[in-house]
């Protein structure tokens, strides 16, 4: 793994900037298994160089607000975001999909998620909704592979141990249940660890929430 | 990632059985592997499992007379006539220390099979005969085996963006392999035996040393 730096435009996040976000936030609540899952997934992480996400920053991102930093945009322009939001997914039925495998990447670790078909779906309407309230240019960057993230590392390691460690969970695969999107105010801060090293932090503050098959 | 095969060097000659899952009348699991075989043959570093050599590994047993062999077969089926077929999905593929696999879950059942398995078998041939008993069975089945010491990143990044739906099955059986290596390559078998799930065995389904199935599989 190497130190993870977000991106924002396809550039370095500029430290302390303000991005909005919608993700999926599990509520753990519901979903006890993947709380297990997350915490096991923890405890193989705790000796890597990886800022861990505690229960209430587990997230998958389903697309950002790219062009441009919050501050920028007003709140009619929010509450025009969140009504596209809403009327994009007021048909969407609720889903469940598969949290798992665990798997160590480059940035530090995440949970796969599977299949892919209710998320691509979920993914297309969110970026529909984002560019009628704002243009296309409002779609920047390529998410990759549906993900759960679990920490973000901040220094160069060895993956393969952790991928070991994180193989030896059982059960490795959990259902998540997706029912609303969150639209949050996504910022990362750029904190000094020893060593002269640094880390990227990520913290946010609610917008929104919009419930998949609610007018 | 290291070299698998360096760790995994079988004397000339040798064969050692081994308890498998196949996957031969599993076209949605060959169609996985088939979705990967296009990047994964773009690293020299790795050896590509052949569709028709794909297995998960229940438990790796040893050198085995013929008549030991049948021995442990016939210990197994009143052992696996306890546990019933269980469905199993497989993936993502993941490049681990050592190759390219894929996770298979739920653990809990195929776990079960696997402790019934490795106590049916030292039961037989003693426990010093097999592998130190792990903490905790991982299942698993390899797409690949890597054939160097490399920098896997941009393959890990590749296998991120490939999706092919994740197979399900039901697992009906395990099966009692002669295995041989072919070092550097493959893996490839003769079946000594198939144990079906759920079944109470009768007379007639007894192995014997003479019935050893040496039509392999293709």
């Amino acid at each position: 793994m190497r130190k993870f730096v977000p991106q924002l435009q396809n550039a370095p996040w500029p430290d302390g900037a303000r991005v909005l976000h919608a993700y999926l936030v599990p509520d753990l609540s519901v979903d006890h298994a993947l709380a297990r899952l997350a915490a096991a997934c923890r405890e193989a992480m705790r000796p890597y160089p990886i800022t861990l996400l505690d229960d209430g920053l587990l997230h998958a991102t389903v697309e950002m607000v790219a062009d441009t930093t919050a501050d920028r945009i007003t709140a009619a322009e929010r509450q025009d975001l969140v009504e596209a939001l809403r009327g994009r997914l007021a048909d969407m039925t609720p889903f469940q999909v598969t949290a798992g495998s665990p798997i160590a990447n480059k940035a530090g670790a995440l949970l796969d998620l599977g299949p892919d078909e209710p998320l691509i779906d979920l993914k297309g309407r969110v970026q529909d909704a984002f560019v009628e309230a704002r243009g296309p240019a409002v779609i920047q960057h390529d998410g990759g592979r549906h993900h759960m993230s679990l920490g973000y590392s901040w220094d160069t390691a060895d993956s393969d141990p952790l991928q070991s460690a994180l193989r030896k969970i059982s059960p490795s695969h959990v259902p998540f249940h997706v029912d609303r999107v969150h639209l949050l105010e996504v910022q990362f801060r750029e904190h000094t660890r020893h060593g002269g090293k640094s880390a990227w932090e990520l913290s946010w503050d609610p917008v929104a929430v919009i419930r998949l098959g609610s007018r | 990632m290291r070299d698998f095969w360096e760790t995994h060097h079988w004397p000339q000659g040798e064969r050692r059985a081994h308890w498998h899952i196949l996957f031969e009348d599993q076209p949605h699991v060959h169609d996985f592997a088939r979705a990967h075989a296009e990047l994964l043959a773009q690293y020299p570093e790795l050896s590509p499992v052949p569709v028709e050599w794909l297995h998960a590994t229940v438990q790796s047993v040893g050198p085995l007379s013929p008549a030991v062999a049948a021995a442990v077969a016939d210990a197994a089926r009143p052992a696996l006539a306890g546990i019933e077929p269980f469905e199993i999905e497989i993936g993502p593929a993941q490049a681990i220390h050592n190759g390219v696999v894929p996770a298979i879950y739920p653990e809990d059942r195929i776990s079960e099979l696997f402790w019934a398995l490795r106590s049916a078998t030292e039961r037989v041939v003693g426990a010093e005969q097999l592998p130190k008993a792990p903490d905790r069975f991982w299942p698993h089945l390899s797409l690949a085996y890597s054939n160097a010491q490399w920098d896997h990143d941009d393959l890990s990044r590749a296998l991120a963006r490939l999706r092919p739906p994740r197979p399900r099955m039901t697992v009906t059986r395990a099966v009692l392999v002669d295995q041989q290596q072919a070092w550097r390559d493959k893996y490839t078998w003769t079946v000594i035996a198939e144990v079906p799930l759920g079944q109470v065995p009768t007379a007639s389904s007894s192995t014997g040393a003479a019935t050893q199935d040496e039509g392999g599989r293709g």
